[in-house]
């Protein structure tokens, strides 16, 4: 029998015949038809001549899907939630993606405000149904949804329905899917419950959006499909690859389309994993580089991993279950060019197959991966595509040439270093992916296909220090290929909670079942006959985090042998991953999952050719690194015999592909037709280089590294976090400072936190001596009086040795949400001194050279109201120091420790002069501003903060001597917290982008704030809120004066209060203490040309996320009532202020200990150039029985109505939160028409809120 | 500019702190004495010179 294989793209449409009889494979490549996708397709198996009567399999992987989420091409979708929380995927998660830039545009969650829907039902996290869903409201619905679609009838609508805890309690959901399903029969209508049955309302909202958005898209297109190919006499039944790597029948696949999202990524993989299999001992890296992008993938074992989450965009996740993989910007087509920050930058943007690189003469003149290597001689402009396509590479050469003018190199030295970096960039990847699974990538090969994979796989390899490069036969073929070689499969997941200590492995087994009689169900509709392979996993984490692993348990039976065995494994993947476990403390299971597999993967058989020519095809010029222009042998793949051997420099040259083999490197032809080639010669160009200092390449690839490093610190972070405040919220940052205490690396996380450290770290080292710190030490630190910034901040740190040789330090500091003190939650917003805000540490060790320091452990323990919570958490701010230190040391060992400080002074130096030159930008002059909290907590009286700004030349002076002095209570900014508020302010106003963040940013900025003042207050007086609502105020007082001076850059006020909501008591489920800290976003000021971003965190933490409701309701007794938009919240302006949220909870246990810090109570955020302030924030209770709320001061008799710290409230008690608008900008009057209009119809401006804009 | 770097003697006990005469910033050991403001103690010779190119605008 013939099976087919069809891998369609957006460019091109590649198709495998597979001959089950003979091994025979045959190929085809036709341009796709992006207008009629099915037509390409149905082109190919015409153009395969294989005889329709005998295919008996046919698969397609595409990347329809995936193009239309991401272009957002799909249907307009109508979104329903929970009545009360349909605001939730316009909310989103109120973090940001850049920490410095006020102008940043908030993702797309892929729904408009005016199209979403609240349907009055409710059920909590246990599955229990609150509030029925009744008839009534089924039809509210429908009508509704009538009314739009009648109000564009020729319109492409969706529905993507999202009910709170729909996972625990799918049938509302279900409910709603009949009714419409019934009403509308021709609208697409998507469950969250089926899509995405897991916790966290906002990424199921997400993901359910992108499955409604293409459901009609993908059904068509398979309609059409199967239709067009049963009528040219295929009989078998079109499948689609899906993105887990299973494949599943067409209706089953469009009815879930979010399931094919990566259908045409996965296939390279699973072809991957065939030839890893084959020549790699199974163990391997997967390169598929082609046009656009580089994946990678990775294959351990023989088997590729899983992950669950993609992101369409930054901030838009979609939640199904993916082949483990990653992709970057580097490609054929990916343009090199020069970024603000002066630094090279090759990717993510590419010229793409129209007007594509230089050299295709279609128009494209910026140089691009494919116009260095014509430059280079690397790629032949006679043969690319077998010759089908001639290249010009004297654009090629104008191209590359341009840009060596600006960096100053030669057109040769230009093209190596477009290659270099490309490289580097992918090596990176590499690393991030293996060293973030805790594995080791010098003990794996690279498989390399794709169009580009195999021409850059050697210089890739060797970077890495990987002996051997697999390139299979057809490599730009093989996602086509992967498609034959997978199994049908159904994987099926369920949230679950069960404890280690409490375990019903009886319940555990049950549910286990139930789902594996889901997926045998949905394998036998896919037509699979026969008795399923079952799989099971567990998701298994440490009580208290908020990720876990999955560990595989193979059965579904789970006695309890079986178990323990499992939570061996997680301790073992732990110490993997993060280097640590915690054997002894009680694993949580919070998911159950299955994978039953069907159909068996096709069996495909490849022969080298037998008598070639030897494929000898002449020479020609190619240059490298080493030798510069070499003569270098070239010859044509399908020619090379099984046992030739070839050593390079070498060229192998195909229809599809192009290999080069270095220098040193040697190759071999395979019996099945691969080349296998050993990497010797290729050189890690960054440890030639002699003057890296003076190279921007190297420049480039380091600096790139040290954010990578801080960034997968990040990530080990928020994977092993207790609190939701790391794993949710995010509050934290990650940094390396050199040996010289230099902040050198950081991910761009919270501002407040980095500009701390740059004092924080230095003076904890100082005060210690660095002769005192040895490996394996860990120094904590969170006194505010000894340069940190005030108490919860924990500053840990680790000195890193290479060969017992001191060469920097990995910092992390982390918002510790429970640190005792006098209120829990240890926001103690009434204090007067620093000693009822907790536990002080001054610098100390917590490890000696790797072992406990067992005094100090018990100090903190015994102080804390969590110590659980604390131990698990300082665990995983170590784990990210080791993640730290592992990679500091492999990224000095590979440059020496020389280059690396020359390095390092370069990028500081580079930093300072980009800051400077922006401030030369400024106009020079003295400008002032003031701004005020509104109370201390303790005093009802206005403390200001006033700020005189001089800008001279090149440097920036930021004098607040003329604030107030320090206050009684909390909010004083300790002078850490006010430097960095400076700086961030700074930084903001000039968007500080593509720069280096390093100590160079820094040095131009000078702050000035006098001992005494609530700017620097002096020992002992209280300073907890002055981090949190101080550092957003100080940036308030500051760009207030420097929009004076460049009003086109510095927008209006932003919220300014993170609203600090601190909740604790005992859970009456377990009996156990537990604090909350709960952060919402605000809205921001509108600026020149742009609306303030609505529900944003607040300026100085970027990084900060809203807790999701649903997993803040499965840890803490307090219900919530209501998450949702303020209509007319923002103020008023030619550029409206972005909206705050309103927020309500009700306490659902005897009792509940709440704390808050909040400012802007009494006045909103300020307008600029005549624009409104806008609406203050608000807390507000309302007694069980009554039904108003009012404010604490007069229901408790606070000082302060925004500032109070332990009120009682019992059951029925409700608290109502409301976060600020942003500030207008501009004369509301002046707004345009059509943007009121937009405002109106998304409630965004109610009918009584157009009278703020002379309208109405 | 012309001063020296010293660094402050503090018992191990001790949990005063200095703070840099200019902009306020609290000193762990090491400060800046600057041969043209001899009573001030900076956190470092950078903050000296700003104060110098300050004072000299004002002038």
């Amino acid at each position: 029998m013939i099976k087919i294989g069809i891998d369609t793209g957006g460019t091109f449409t590649d198709l495998v015949v597979l001959d089950d009889e003979t091994g025979e494979i045959r190929t085809v490549k036709v341009p796709s038809t992006p207008e009629e996708p099915a037509l390409a397709p149905l082109q190919a198996v015409r153009e395969s001549g294989a005889p329709p009567a005998a295919v008996d399999r046919i698969v397609l992987g595409t990347t329809i899907a995936t193009n239309a989420g991401l272009q957002k091409r799909g249907a307009t979708v109508l979104y329903v939630g929970t009545k009360g929380f349909e605001d939730v995927p316009i909310i989103g998660r109120i973090d940001r993606k850049e920490a410095y830039n006020p102008a940043w545009p908030k993702p797309d969650s892929g729904v408009r405000r005016r199209n979403v829907f609240g349907i009055a039902e409710r059920v909590d996290h246990k599955g229990t149904v609150l509030t029925s869903l009744v008839e009534p409201e089924l039809a509210r619905l429908g009508d509704w949804i009538d009314t739009k679609l009648a109000g564009d009838t020729n319109g492409d609508w969706a529905v993507a329905v999202n009910l709170l805890f729909s996972y625990v309690h799918p049938d509302h959901e279900a409910k709603i899917g009949v009714y419409l399903g019934e009403r509308f029969p021709d609208l697409p209508v998507s469950l969250s419950s089926r899509v995405s049955p897991t916790w966290r309302e906002y990424e199921r909202a997400t993901t359910t959006i992108v499955d409604a958005s293409i459901k009609r898209l993908m059904a068509q297109f398979t309609a059409r499909l199967s239709s067009d190919l049963r009528a040219t006499g295929v009989s078998a039944p079109l499948t689609l690859m899906k993105s887990n790597g299973g494949h599943a029948d067409a209706a089953t696949a469009a009815d879930v389309p979010v399931q094919v999202f990566l259908s045409g990524l996965a296939g390279g993989v699973i072809a991957g994993r065939r030839f890893a299999r084959d020549h790699l001992d199974g163990n391997s890296v997967t390169l598929d580089m082609g046009g656009t992008s580089a994946d990678v993938g990775l294959i351990i074992d023989g088997e590729f991993g899983s992950t669950t989450e993609y992101e369409v965009e930054w901030g838009v996740p979609v939640s199904a279950l993916f082949i483990d993989y990653t992709t970057i910007g580097a490609g054929g087509g990916s343009i090199a060019d020069v970024d603000s920050g002066g630094f090279l930058r090759v990717g993510p943007k590419s010229a793409g197959a129209e007007p594509g690189p230089a050299c295709y003469g279609r128009g494209g003149i910026a140089p691009t991966i494919t116009d260095a290597n014509i430059v280079l001689g690397r790629l032949d402009p006679e043969y690319f595509l077998g010759g089908r396509m001639k290249l010009r590479p004297e654009l090629a050469h104008t191209a590359v040439a341009a840009l060596a003018e600006q960096l100053d190199l030669g057109v040769e030295e230009m093209a190596l270093a477009i290659l270099d970096t490309a490289a580097e960039n992918m090596a990176d990847a590499i690393r991030l992916m293996t060293v973030e699974r805790g594995l080791d990538h010098r003990g794996f090969g690279l498989t390399a296909f794709g169009g580009a994979g195999s021409l850059h796989a050697s210089d890739v390899a060797a970077r890495l220090d990987m002996a051997r490069v697999i390139v299979p036969p057809h490599p730009g073929l093989c996602s086509a290929l992967g498609t034959l070689l997978t199994n049908q499969r159904v994987d099926r997941a369920r949230t679950v909670l069960h404890r280690s200590d409490k375990i019903d492995l009886a319940r555990l087994t049950e549910q286990l079942g139930e789902i594996a009689g889901e997926a045998a169900a949905d394998l036998s509709r896919e037509g699979h006959q026969g008795e399923a392979q079952i799989r099971g996993l567990l998701n298994m984490r440490y009580l208290g985090q908020s990720f876990g692993e999955i560990i595989s348990v193979q059965q579904i039976i789970v006695d309890a042998d079986v178990f323990e065995q499992a939570v061996q494994n997680l301790h073992t993947r732990h110490e993997e991953l993060y280097g640590y476990s915690m054997r002894g403390k009680v694993v949580e299971i919070t998911e159950v999952r299955v994978i039953a597999l069907g159909e068996e993967a096709a069996e495909a058989s490849f022969t080298a050719p037998a008598g070639g020519d030897g494929g000898r095809h002449g020479t020609r010029q190619v240059y490298f690194s080493s030798d510069g222009f070499v003569e270098t042998v070239v010859y044509r793949r399908p020619g090379l015999n099984a046992g030739t051997r070839i050593d390079g420099p070498a060229v192998i040259e195909e229809m599809d592909s192009t290999t080069l083999v270095h220098p040193g490197d040697s190759l071999e032809i395979q019996p099945d037709g691969s080349l296998l080639v050993a990497v010797r010669g290729a050189a890690d160009t960054l440890a030639i280089s002699k003057a890296p200092e003076r190279d921007p390449v190297t420049l480039t690839i380091v600096n790139n590294a040290l954010k990578n490093i801080c960034d997968e610190m990040a990530s080990t972070m928020v994977r092993t976090a207790y609190s939701p405040i790391f794993s949710e919220s995010r509050d934290f940052s990650c940094m390396l400072f050199d040996r010289d205490l230099r902040l050198i690396g950081q991910a761009e996380m919270n501002p407040a936190i980095i500009c701390a450290g740059l004092h924080t770290v230095p003076h904890c080292v100082e005060e210690l001596g660095a002769d005192t710190l040895f490996p394996g030490d860990v120094v904590v630190h969170n006194d505010p009086y000894r340069g940190q910034c005030h108490m919860p901040e924990h500053l840990l740190m680790k000195p890193v040795f290479l060969d017992g040789e001191l060469i920097g330090y990995a910092a992390n500091i982390a918002h510790v949400a429970e640190i005792g003190g006098m209120a829990p939650g240890s926001f103690a917003s009434t204090a007067t001194e620093v000693f009822q805000e907790g536990l002080r540490l001054p610098p100390v060790k917590l490890m000696n050279r790797g072992e406990y320091v067992k005094d100090v452990w018990r100090i903190v323990m015994a102080n804390h109201r969590t110590p659980n919570t604390t131990w698990g958490d300082f665990h995983a701010i170590m784990g990210s120091l080791t993640t730290a230190e592992r990679r500091l040391q492999e990224l000095v060992s590979r440059l020496g420790l020389d280059a690396f400080e020359r390095i390092g002074d370069a990028l500081i130096a580079h930093a300072e002069e980009w800051t400077r030159a922006e401030i030369r930008k400024l106009p020079n002059g003295e400008y002032r501003f003031e701004d005020f909290f509104e109370d201390d907590g303790v005093v009802a009286k206005r403390y200001y903060i006033r700020s005189r700004v001089e800008i001279m030349d090149d440097e920036i002076i930021i004098d607040l001597s003329e604030s107030d002095a320090q206050a009684f209570g909390p909010i004083n900014v300790t002078y850490v917290a006010t430097a960095a508020a400076g700086c961030t302010a700074v930084l903001q106003a000039i968007g500080a982008r593509d720069v280096p963040l390093n100590k160079g940013c820094f040095k131009p900025i000078k702050v000035v704030a006098p001992p005494g003042t609530v700017v620097n207050p002096v020992f002992p007086a209280p300073s907890v809120a002055g981090n949190t609502e101080g550092q957003p105020r100080v940036i308030s007082a500051i760009q207030g004066a420097l929009a004076k001076a460049i009003p086109d850059r510095v927008g209006a006020a932003e919220g300014g209060t993170a609203c600090n909501l601190l909740l604790g008591g005992v859970h009456p489920d377990t009996g156990e203490f537990y604090t909350h800290y709960q952060l919402d976003g605000g809205g921001w000021g509108g600026g020149k040309q742009r609306d303030g971003n609505s529900s944003q965190c607040i300026a100085h933490g970027s990084t900060i996320r809203a807790t999701p409701i649903e997993i803040f309701e499965s840890r803490y007794p307090l219900r919530t009532l209501c998450y949702a938009l303020r209509a007319d919240s923002g103020g008023a302006g030619t550029w409206r202020g972005g909206l705050g949220i309103r927020r309500e909870f009700e306490v659902i246990c005897d009792e509940v200990t709440v704390s808050a810090l909040f400012d802007r109570m009494t006045d909103g955020p300020y307008g600029l150039w005549g624009g409104s302030a806008g609406a203050p924030c608000g807390i507000f209770v309302c007694l069980a029985g009554e039904t108003e709320f009012r404010t604490v001061v007069e229901l408790f008799g606070t000082v302060s109505p925004s500032k109070f710290v332990n009120i009682k409230l019992r059951r029925g008690d409700k608290i109502l939160v409301l976060s600020p608008g942003g500030g207008g900008y501009g004369a509301p009057a002046e707004r345009a028409e059509a943007a009121v209009k937009q405002d109106l119809e998304d409630g965004f401006v109610s009918a009584a809120g157009l009278q703020a804009y002379g309208r109405g | 500019m012309t001063g020296k770097n010293l660094t402050i003697e503090v018992p191990w006990y001790e949990t005063r702190i200095e703070n840099c005469s200019y902009c306020g910033k609290m000193i762990a050991r090491n400060i800046w004495v600057d041969d043209d403001f001899p009573d001030d103690k900076f956190c470092e010779p950078q903050c000296a010179d700003v104060k110098r190119r300050a004072s000299q605008r004002t002038e």
